[in-house]
């Protein structure tokens, strides 16, 4: 009371100037509950932070294997051994008809007396070889399959079998068929492991944003009597709850940071073993950008679902 | 200012707070309601406040309607009211300043503007010079006080006294009921629930006694 009479109250302030100083307020006041309880706040990013850390790490070991995988030459091969009848230009027409096939990514002619050479010169049984009549090698094609579904390269693969140029046939998919099955459950443990520890994330910042409601449950029963809205006592926990998730994210990035710099040697190392540069492992920018993103919005979730359940129940009457 | 019209107040349980109340409290009018505890002072001042609703009868508070205001009219309502409460219910960690300021900050208002008048309201009380202090190292008297700087900051039109003297003795007792006499003064409907008779002796106003949830006398 400044001494005017209550008939001439000021007007009320403008909605949009009130709504900006309310969210700077509501700021201040998820800073004030951050450092009131600010032991149980860290603990809570570090609890969400490790739970969001196995994922994201799980995700990165994934991507890590796709992509080696990807730089490997695991294109599946399979070698075609033509019959004697078949002569070098009839095997090299053969090559170039697959060639044409959509499924073959590459088939090659190989001459007998070529190959004989070459084994010759490979082998050092140039002398055991020469004492041979004939040349017992037979014309080879060798295809370089595209990775398709499985199905697609087995009816390639018996539709060749019944060729007539065709005496057997060499593969060996199995061990595709199994990288490939294995790399399909990896994804799926991945993702179901992140959905499941998602809605943990959800819960405990929930439940530490519930805690933190009921410490403020004066404070909040005294502004309703002031005359706060819904909106107003909501926006703190909303704010805490997004806080929380991203600390927790950037605790996950920090954790795997750590992790994937003391495996960096190691896996250099096994790199080195298939052949490959030893590249970058680690959560790139887009995916870290992603999982802070996805930290701060499930933290802000908690903090919705604390309050919306919380809220009636801090009516100033319901004690 | 407010009307009750045949208001009463089941609780869950099927206690009557208040029984078939029929009450006019006119603007810019003094008025003590008394009553032994358990009358249903504090059960009428909460419906006023709307932190409990009717449930039958017909309230009116300032040309409102309070049995057709939504949940979403309630905080708009509640700002033209300033409530006291027996025991001030002051933000403990929060300085003198920040309490006072609570009604301003939840409407919004501009920081400049809410530091002016808090310093007014501050200065009403005769307590400007503990604006940095905690609630918890002032005196009772002086927390009473703040509550009153509180609920008057928002300039209500109505202001609502639960047992403000409760706990004080008869000199502070005084020196809160000059307080209200000022804003009184002022335009300020005040309803101040007490069962203080020193308090009633010292002015002349209106007193309307409930007595188990009914009007008694002073309707």
């Amino acid at each position: 009371m400044d001494g005017t009479p209550a008939a001439t109250r000021s007007a009320r302030p403008s909605r949009l100037a009130a709504w900006a100083r309310q969210h700077g307020g509501a700021w201040r006041t998820c800073a004030h509950y951050f450092r009131r309880d600010a032991v149980n706040a860290l603990l809570t990013v570090l609890v969400i932070g490790i739970a969001l850390a196995l994922p994201a790490g799980l995700y990165v070991i994934y991507d890590g294997t796709v992509s080696a995988a990807a730089r490997l030459n695991l294109a599946p091969q399979a070698t075609l051994f033509l019959r004697g009848t078949v002569a070098a230009p009839e095997g090299a027409a053969l090559a170039a008809r697959l060639r044409a096939d959509p499924r073959v990514a590459e088939a090659v002619f190989v001459d007998r007396a070529a190959a004989l050479a070459e084994f010759k010169a490979g082998s050092g049984l140039g002398a055991v070889l020469d004492a041979l009549p004939d040349n017992p090698l037979p014309h080879v094609v060798t295809l370089t399959l595209r990775r398709g579904s499985p199905a697609e390269r087995e009816s390639l693969l018996s539709g060749l079998r019944g060729a007539a140029e065709v005496a057997e046939t060499h593969y060996d998919l199995i061990w595709i068929a199994r990288l490939e099955a294995f790399s399909a459950l990896l994804g799926r443990g991945v993702s179901g492991l992140g959905a499941l520890l998602g809605l943990g994330v959800v819960l405990i910042a929930g439940n530490a944003i519930r805690v933190g409601i009921e410490r403020q449950r004066d404070e909040i029963e005294v502004a309703k009597l002031c005359g706060a809205t819904d909106a107003y006592v909501r926006r703190p926990f909303l704010y805490l709850g997004a806080a929380f998730g991203l600390g927790s994210g950037l605790t996950a990035l920090l954790i795997l940071a750590l992790l994937f710099g003391r495996l960096a040697g190691p896996l250099g190392d096994l790199a080195g073993l298939y052949g490959l540069a030893p590249g970058a492992i680690g959560l790139g920018p887009g995916p870290g950008a992603a999982l802070l993103g996805l930290s701060l919005t499930l933290g802000w979730l908690g903090g919705w679902l604390a309050v919306s359940l919380h809220l009636r129940e801090m009516e100033p009457s319901a004690r | 200012m407010i009307r009750f019209d045949n208001v009463s107040k089941t609780y869950a349980g099927g206690f009557d707070a208040l029984s078939d109340i029929t009450l006019h409290v006119a603007p810019g009018e003094f008025v003590f309601l008394t009553g032994h505890s358990g009358a249903g002072k504090s059960s009428l001042l909460k419906l006023v406040a709307l932190v409990e609703r009717a449930t039958r009868g017909r309230l009116v508070v300032d040309g409102r309607d309070l049995g057709r205001l939504g949940r979403r009219g309630v905080p708009e309502h509640r700002r033209q009211i300033g409530f006291i409460f027996q025991d001030h219910r002051l933000l403990m960690d929060r300085t003198v300043f920040d309490n006072v300021a609570l009604p301003l900050v939840v409407a919004g208002h501009p920081a400049a503007e809410t530091a002016r008048r808090v310093r007014a309201a501050l200065d009403k009380v005769g307590l400007l010079h503990k604006e940095r202090a905690a609630p918890r190292t002032l005196s009772s008297g002086e927390q009473q006080r703040v509550g009153i700087a509180r609920a008057v900051v928002n300039r209500p039109k109505v202001l609502l006294a639960d047992e403000p003297t409760g706990n004080l003795d008869p000199a502070l007792g005084r020196d809160i009921l000059q307080l209200f006499a000022q804003f009184n003064a002022i335009g300020v409907t005040v309803l101040i629930a007490t069962h203080d008779l020193a308090l009633l002796e010292q002015v002349p106003h209106r007193r309307v006694t409930l007595h188990a949830g009914r009007v008694e006398a002073g309707a």
